[in-house]
């Protein structure tokens, strides 16, 4: 909302210059965007909070002006005198929606072009000038905050009608506009005709022009909710309009429809007739607070009469007893209803910067989040892969591409199709990031931690939305299997990988990996299809850990006493069918003796001398005994029993 | 004879541990050793002239003097790594090793250790927070994306007409699953969604943070994504007062970006906060909007079960994608989200 600097000087009477006025309502907390200068002059344009129906105008920023400076801003404006109440017009409100309104008719008007001092004043808030009549209504808007309108009272024919729209309805508006009305909205009627889409802007048929007589003043305070809904669904807004959106003081339509009167009959002559208002009886509730509770709420005492006085010149009536205020709220501060909202009132003025900066006291919270999500990605940056985000807002295409159907949630309202849906899986977008950097880089190992959805029940009477990780390497399978021993070592979980078919991995290179029972992630190859899909030239592993699955199941850490004698190692090198997996038996090696601490494979290949099935593969096993070093006989037992057992389960010959 | 070997002995074996230089042991050696003119050599020279009483007699000590010099020169060199070498130029001790052809390793090469990948700024910055509020006793807790309208809105009291719900449009979910198509669940537009679910959950006293995505129905363009990241924090207990807010909030900005940032409160309007505040610093040079707060309302507090006499506290929220860019200097949001590694990399 755009004011000069010039006028709100004039009505608060500050001396400060524009800038330092700015920061001061800026602090008090009325924003100022902008502070530009025009002229002679300079224009701040304010943003201003939902809540303070009151600051719309001149009058309403004057009076902040005046309290922050420790004054209380008194303005009167002038009246028209006794007025017969008449309504010729027959104004009724069949709405419901029109809560306050006061009006009066002026006959024998003379249209006419402005002087200087009511053109300046809009014009350099960016409206324009259209005849001393429609331009008095608007410079009183400006000043008080309240918008008013003008009709020519001859072009509105036996009643003035105000209800809302049904379905079909429309309007030409003063710009010329011919507006298909949404249903509920507000206008007013006469005999023929709709004339006045209330509260957003008036009809050409009624418009005041050069020919106009006699004129209605009109200053009606309509329900907020209902002109913000009309203004969304027709898309535009006008200075009446976004001023009626906040709640206005109903208390004000009757002194400003006799203040633009009163200039109306300055500038353009004539005489009043008659005043029409409904006014509804404003109580607003006292506030009892206690003055020690102001005070331990804020954390810092403030002086009772430094107190009294902020409210007293926001103008609030206050009434002391001992310990206790009891408070009333103007009627242009509907927003102030409970204690906090006193508080606020106090503090803003007396200035959020001067006080003192205390830490919370009290008993230590008994929550801590061990923060093991932080562990999962350390672990993966470890191995050298790097923490990418994606939106989780996905296209059915990249869905498609990475095979990833899988009761996917649909948005209703999205904005376009690329956003259409909700991720259920981090592969597409990790996919596509990975081909991105193909042109920069060799090798491409990336992950990303966020949550993935499913159209199926999960906590809380919500959908299922896990926090998953995911990773894509360029590196083999094996490589990104890394990720989940060291991930499985730092969180202390047992774990076994198992073969899993998806639909996009390859087939006989996607696994499950499992903790227990419970299902840990994935682990595999990106089958050639999808690559196609993404256009990747290289081999893609991908890995998925859920976490609150490996968070979950941690077991207590558990030290290992550190061996006491050394060990024997041997090799064993043996030639076997590669269905073997090398998991089975060195599990099967294990079994055989309690003798075998340890064994890892340190070799595993394969050249043209075998069969196609075949493959050779080197143990490496470590003999130990608790009892003390291992003698040749007793290893040597331990070899024999291991070598049978190898040839006999796996058919394995011994090299 | 035999006393002057022996004197001659004592004398070698002081002058050598006190030998400080190569050129000096060198000197000693040659002085002794030397095979032309040492003293040594003068003495098996004599030798040579004596008796054989003589020699039966001095020549063993001689020899034995001999070896105990060499072995002091010896040790001494090895001892103080001095290199016994036949100094031919100079005193100068600078010894300029000539390596071997082909033995100088080119350690400019790249290493052969893999390198460390990266944590993407964002959580870093997540991460900091953390770190910092822990330090007052804050832990952190995860909540749903897709949320219903009571806890992202009503619990707040943003009811259905309030004006905040235009500026955060929102997206809603269609869901097929049995009995559900119904229902009409929205995508978070705030992790202020948490407040109220998690107060209804804890009993106070509860300091928390909330980080987590949401999603706001925008046009998308240069600066606006559909999600992006917001960091949410509350704080509830008995007799919490407006200058721990504000002493809290003080606290984090100047852990987070430096003693030298200056902070500035100043009055605004939310609908579950009273008094609300935002909150700017001073930072390379312009003052820049980091957050909003308030003390939480009294409505929202009784919504989450708790008595609003006995319990106050504070909320405050911040863009976590703005902090990592004014922190790292980023200039476009979207860089978080294109996985680039030309930007991942840096960090």
């Amino acid at each position: 909302m755009k004011l000069p600097y010039s006028w709100i000087k004039k009505v608060s009477k500050t001396k400060k210059e524009a800038e330092n006025l700015a920061e001061d309502l800026t602090l008090a907390g009325i924003k100022v965007e902008s502070v530009s200068k025009k002229g002679n002059d300079v224009i701040i344009d304010f943003e201003i909070t939902t809540n303070r129906g009151d600051q719309l105008g001149i009058l309403g920023i004057a009076r902040e002006v005046a309290a922050i400076e420790g004054r209380k801003l008194e303005k009167s404006f002038p009246s028209v005198g006794q007025l017969p109440s008449k309504n010729p017009l027959n104004i009724q409100d069949e709405s419901g929606l029109c809560s306050s309104f006061a009006s009066i008719i002026i006959e024998n008007v003379e249209f006419k072009p402005s002087p200087k001092e009511i053109k300046e004043p809009i014009e350099k808030v960016g409206i324009r000038s259209l005849g001393n009549i429609v331009d008095i209504t608007n410079l009183v808007m400006i000043e008080t905050g309240i918008p008013i309108h003008a009709f020519d009272i001859d072009k509105i024919k036996g009643q003035f009608k105000i209800r809302q729209t049904k379905k079909g309805e429309h309007i030409t508006t003063l710009d010329g506009k011919d507006r298909q009305l949404p249903e509920g909205s507000l206008i007013i009627e006469d005999k023929d005709k709709i004339f006045d889409l209330l509260g957003m802007m008036g009809g050409q048929n009624s418009e005041v022009d050069e020919s106009t007589k006699n004129i209605l003043l009109w200053v009606p305070v309509p329900n907020p909710v209902v002109i913000r809904k009309t203004g969304k669904t027709l898309g535009f807004r006008t200075e009446a309009s976004t001023r009626y959106e906040k709640k206005l003081d109903q208390a004000a339509p009757s002194w400003v429809v006799e203040y633009a009167a009163s200039l109306i009959l300055k500038e353009a002559g004539g005489q009043a007739s008659s005043k029409y208002e409904r006014i509804p009886e404003i109580r607003l509730e006292p506030i009892e607070i206690n003055l020690s509770y102001i005070n331990l709420f804020i954390g810092e005492t403030i002086e009772t009469k430094t107190i009294t006085k902020i409210l007293e010149n926001l103008h609030f009536e206050v009434a002391a007893k001992g310990d206790n205020l009891t408070l009333i709220p103007p009627s242009f501060r509907p927003d102030v209803k409970i204690k906090q909202d006193v508080i606020e009132e106090i503090v803003r003025i007396y200035g959020f910067n001067n006080f003192s900066l205390t830490i919370p006291e009290g008993p230590l919270p008994t929550e801590l989040n061990p923060n093991l999500e932080l562990t999962i990605k350390e672990t993966l940056t470890a191995l050298g892969f790097y923490e990418t985000l994606s939106a989780s807002l996905i296209s059915q295409e990249l869905i498609d591409k990475a095979q990833v159907h899988n009761k996917v949630i649909k948005l209703l309202n999205p904005m376009s199709d690329d956003y259409a849906f909700l991720r259920p899986s981090l592969l597409p977008t990790l996919l596509v990031q990975l081909e991105g950097n193909l042109s920069n880089f060799d090798q491409v190992s990336l992950f990303e931690s966020g949550k993935v959805f499913l159209d199926e029940k999960g906590e809380l009477e919500l959908p299922l939305q896990p926090t998953i990780t995911s990773a894509v390497s360029t590196q083999p399978l094996l490589y990104i299997k890394g990720a989940v021993d060291n991930l499985a070592h730092k969180l202390n979980l047992p774990i076994i990988i198992e073969p899993n078919s998806r639909s996009y991995f390859e087939i006989g290179q996607g696994f499950i990996i499992k903790t227990g029972t419970k299902i840990l992630g994935e682990i595999g190859q990106i089958n050639s299809q999808v690559l196609g899909n993404f256009d990747i030239k290289k081999n893609v592993s991908f890995l998925t850990i859920y976490n609150q699955v490996a968070i979950e199941n941690r077991l207590d850490f558990k030290f290992k006493p550190i061996p006491k004698y050394p060990f024997i190692i041997e090799d064993v090198a043996i030639l076997v069918d590669q269905k073997h997996r090398a998991g089975e038996i060195i599990k099967t090696i294990n079994n055989t003796s309690s003798l075998i601490y340890e064994i890892n494979v340190t070799d595993d290949y394969k050249d043209k001398k075998m069969s196609s099935r075949e493959h050779s593969l080197t143990f490496q096993i470590k003999y130990y005994s608790e009892k003390g070093t291992l003698s040749n006989e007793e290893i040597g037992k331990t070899r024999e029993k291991i070598l049978q057992t190898l040839k006999q389960k796996f058919s394995a010959t011994i090299r | 004879m035999q006393a002057y070997l022996l004197e001659l002995q004592s004398d070698a074996v002081k002058a050598i541990s006190e030998a400080r230089t190569e050129t000096q042991l060198e000197k000693l050696r040659v002085k002794y050793l030397g095979r032309k003119n040492g003293i040594l050599k003068k003495i098996f020279d004599d030798l040579a002239d004596m008796s054989v009483e003589d020699k039966r007699l001095i020549g063993p000590l001689a020899n034995q003097v001999k070896r105990e010099i060499e072995e002091r020169i010896e040790e001494k060199a090895k001892s103080t790594k001095l290199l016994i070498k036949s100094v031919k130029a100079s005193d100068n001790l600078q010894v300029k090793d000539k390596v071997p052809e082909g033995k100088q390793t080119d350690i400019t090469l790249p290493s052969t250790a893999p390198v460390l990948g990266t944590l993407n700024p964002l959580t870093l910055a997540i991460e900091d927070t953390k770190k910092i509020y822990g330090s007052l006793g804050f832990t952190w807790w995860d909540g749903p994306e897709i949320e219903t309208d009571e806890y992202n809105f009503q619990k707040l009291l943003l009811n259905p007409d309030h004006p905040s719900r235009d500026t955060q449009d929102t997206y809603y979910v269609s869901l097929q699953s049995e009995g559900r198509e119904k229902e009409k669940l929205l995508l978070r537009t705030h992790t202020s969604s948490m407040q109220v679910r998690f107060l209804e959950s804890h009993k106070p006293p509860v300091r928390v943070l909330f980080p987590g995505r949401v999603y706001r129905r925008d046009a998308i363009d240069a600066t606006h994504l559909p999600t992006f990241h917001q960091i949410e924090g509350v704080l509830v207990g008995e007799a919490i007062k407006l200058t721990d807010l504000l002493g809290t909030i003080k606290y984090y900005i100047t852990k987070m970006f430096g003693e030298k940032v200056k902070v500035r409160f100043y009055g605004h309007n939310f609908a579950y906060t009273e008094p609300s505040i935002e909150v700017e610093m001073f930072y390379r040079g312009r003052w820049l909007e980091i957050l909003g707060a308030g003390m939480i309302h009294p409505g929202v507090i009784k919504n989450a079960g708790l008595d609003p006499d006995k319990y106050t506290g504070f909320a405050f929220g911040m863009g976590a994608e703005r902090l990592a860019m004014i922190k790292y200097e980023i200039e476009d949001i979207r860089h978080f989200y294109n996985g680039d590694l030309r930007f991942l990399k840096q960090f």
